[in-house]
């Protein structure tokens, strides 16, 4: 259709007219890098502050993949337990592609001081196999962490500690029904306190030693779940699978099932960054668009006297895109640059505890780390890119559809 | 006028252009019919508003008549779309306007190259016939100037070497003259007379000029869109 020699022309065109004017074309460059620049920077804050949250979901002892008994994840009560298979599971995985495994029972029980008593989750761990996956393995604490999994002491939250008015030192009564449907009752010594990102967390859950919860309950060597941390969030289908394999009789699922909420919210940003996309595409291919006409009308005597001349109609318009194509790619380098930088400036993280309040209801932490994601990057620019060419074809057809002669009678 | 049609690059049959409606309706040019032969050295002349400028836009295919029909080295222009046209201005015309002749963004012999170019010529090729031509308009040395940094003149001529570059039937001049000098003027009548004998291309250019009139080997003279004389005269 276009042959080698008019591609040449047209580029040699295109390429002198957009130097031309170079004020404009600076400014169109720099509204184009704007939109870019925004439309990744945003993305990548967007995505900091979702990752984080998804990642403080996991890291709130749901880690990327969990084992349960078939019917624990309906009824997480005492008697849907499981034998630990933690070994068997960590032979069934390829080397590297998990961090660690822990085993914990997880049941509801009901914590009571002297003075008040409320509905928590009894967790018991063996400390050793939570560092790395879980807060409570790394979670600041005054007193002392739970030390083995035959710890006698407990392990509260500092809300929950206020809630009951008590505190570091002082005993609680812990109730839950064992597996033969029994009241199961002991007294704790708090021997440690801890502090977790969210507040919610400080008032869900208590800790204690596995093998205590375990004598307990009644359970033997039974425990609730196996939690299994791999080195990021999308590699958990994948281990999902090779888990489902080694032990096909136990309930295994991916942190998007087991924390529905942060996946769900994940989703939305997705659509909702998209939507913000559009909207700054449409913003700057509206000025785009302007820019092409003002520049089409100043110079609509050379549209006329190249047409004179036998450039063909289709030609005109192959022109003015590839105006356009050079004021966007020179705006996109500028954007993903600016963005690029915006990121690593803020990459040591950005502060939010002013706003914190709010925030941290929806599991954001205080800090924020922006990150650039190569999806949102490219859907950011070849939304700029395609959106704005297709804008742009309609100056073009104008351009090429101005009368040649009264273009040509055009005074300068 | 009757003769073979093989021999005319260009008839018009009873071509009428009107501009306007009703009680404004301008006939510019009014039920003319003529033929030019091949080789012509043809000047449209007559006073301001006489359709001088009308005709020549029918016979470049820039413009669609009224009514009647117009042959361009044997081809119906009338009967052509947008795209075909564009076609016959590239392979057959030659255009010289009588300003703003050139692109402004390209140089003297990318300004001649461009049209050579858009028919597909390769570049190699491109390149030397447009710096022979250059030479032989008389600007050598000039090649790589942009327009603006052209003489009057000098800009008339990139346009008369670019008009003739790939060997058009038919070169139309709209006044090729009317913003030079008489001396430059002179010069550029010279060449495209020159020009005219030595590559056998037609030329037809309007003119208010006496002396631009006098070079030319037929006189046409326009009043009211209508021819009101056509004859030959020996040429000099
Ligand atoms: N686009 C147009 N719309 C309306 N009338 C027009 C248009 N172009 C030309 N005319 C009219 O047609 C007539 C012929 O105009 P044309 O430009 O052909 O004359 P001309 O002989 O070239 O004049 P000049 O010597 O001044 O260049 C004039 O009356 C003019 O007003
Ligand atoms: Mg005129």
């Amino acid at each position: 259709m276009i042959d080698a020699q008019s591609w040449l022309v047209l580029w040699k065109l295109a390429s002198r007219n957009v130097a031309r004017n170079r004020r404009r074309t600076a400014l169109t460059t720099l509204a184009v890098g704007l939109g870019v620049w925004t439309s990744v920077a945003l993305a990548a804050f967007a995505r900091g502050i979702s990752g984080e949250m998804a990642d403080n979901a996991i890291y709130d002892l749901t880690g990327h993949v969990q084992v349960h008994h078939p019917d624990y994840p309906q009824d997480p009560v005492v008697s849907n337990s499981i034998p630990d298979s933690s070994a068997k599971i960590m032979q069934a995985l390829p080397p590297g592609v998990v961090l660690g495994s822990a085993a914990r029972v997880r049941v509801p029980a009901v914590v009571r001081s002297e003075k008040k008593a409320t509905g928590v989750t009894l967790v018991g761990i063996d400390p050793d196999a939570e560092h790395g996956l879980s807060f409570i393995g790394d979670g600041v604490i005054s007193g002392r962490p739970i030390e083995g999994p035959d710890d006698q002491g407990i392990v509260i939250g500092q809300k929950l500690a206020e809630h009951l008015q008590t505190a570091l030192g002082r005993r609680v009564v812990v109730m839950s029904q064992d597996v033969n449907g029994k009241l199961a009752e002991r007294g704790f010594r708090i021997t440690g306190i801890f502090d977790a990102e969210l507040e919610a967390t400080e008032k869900a859950f208590i800790f204690c030693g596995r093998g205590t919860a375990q004598q307990l309950l009644g359970l033997g060597a039974q425990i609730s779940e196996i939690s299994i941390v791999g080195q990021n969030r999308d590699g958990a289908d994948a281990i999902v699978n090779a888990v489902q394999a080694a032990v096909p009789e136990a309930a295994v699922r991916s942190w998007r099932k087991a924390a529905p909420f942060a996946d769900a919210l994940l989703r939305v940003q997705n659509a909702f960054l998209k939507f913000w996309f559009l909207i700054v595409v449409i913003a700057v291919s509206f000025g785009l668009i302007n820019t092409i006409f003002m520049s089409i009308f100043e110079r609509a005597r050379e549209f006329g006297l190249i047409q004179s001349l036998g450039m063909r109609p289709h030609n005109v318009i192959v022109q003015v895109a590839l105006e356009a194509f050079l004021v966007l790619l020179g705006g996109m380098v500028i954007g993903n640059c600016g963005a690029w930088l915006t990121v690593r400036a803020l990459s040591g993280g950005v502060d939010l505890s002013r706003f914190a309040r709010g925030m941290e209801m929806m599991g954001v932490s205080r800090v924020v780390y922006p990150t650039i994601l190569a999806r949102d990057i490219i859907t950011a620019n070849l939304f700029v890119l395609v959106l704005c060419l297709l804008g742009s074809l309609y100056p073009a057809w104008k351009a090429s559809r101005l009368p040649i002669l009264e273009a040509l009678h055009r005074t300068h | 006028m009757t003769a073979d049609s093989g021999a005319m690059i260009v008839t018009l049959r009873h071509v009428t252009r009107e501009y306007g409606a009703a009680p404004n309706l301008v006939r510019a040019v009014d039920d003319i019919s003529l033929s030019v032969e091949r080789g012509g050295f043809v000047s449209l002349f007559g006073p301001s508003g006489s359709g001088k400028s009308t005709l020549l836009n029918l016979i470049g295919a820039l413009d669609r008549p009224t009514n009647g029909e117009i042959e361009l080295d044997g081809q119906r222009l009338d009967l052509l779309s947008r795209d075909e046209l564009a076609q016959i201005r590239l392979n057959k015309i030659g255009f010289i306007f009588q300003a703003y002749n050139l692109v402004p963004v390209l140089s003297a012999v990318e300004n001649v190259e461009f049209v050579m170019q858009l028919g597909g010529v390769p570049q190699g090729q491109c390149r030397s016939r447009a710096m022979e031509l250059l030479a032989e308009v008389g600007l050598a040395g000039l090649e790589h100037r942009r327009p603006g940094e052209l003489s009057g003149g000098q800009q008339q001529r990139v346009a008369v070497a670019r008009a003739i570059v790939d060997n058009p039937a038919l070169v139309l001049a709209d006044e090729p003259t009317a913003n030079l000098d008489s001396a430059s003027a002179h010069n550029l009548l010279e060449l495209m007379r020159d020009l005219n004998r030595s590559h056998g291309v037609t030329f037809i250019f309007s003119t208010h000029d006496k002396l631009v009139m006098e070079s030319a080997r037929r006189l046409i003279e326009l009043k009211d869109g209508k021819i009101i004389s056509d004859s030959c005269q020996a040429s000099h």
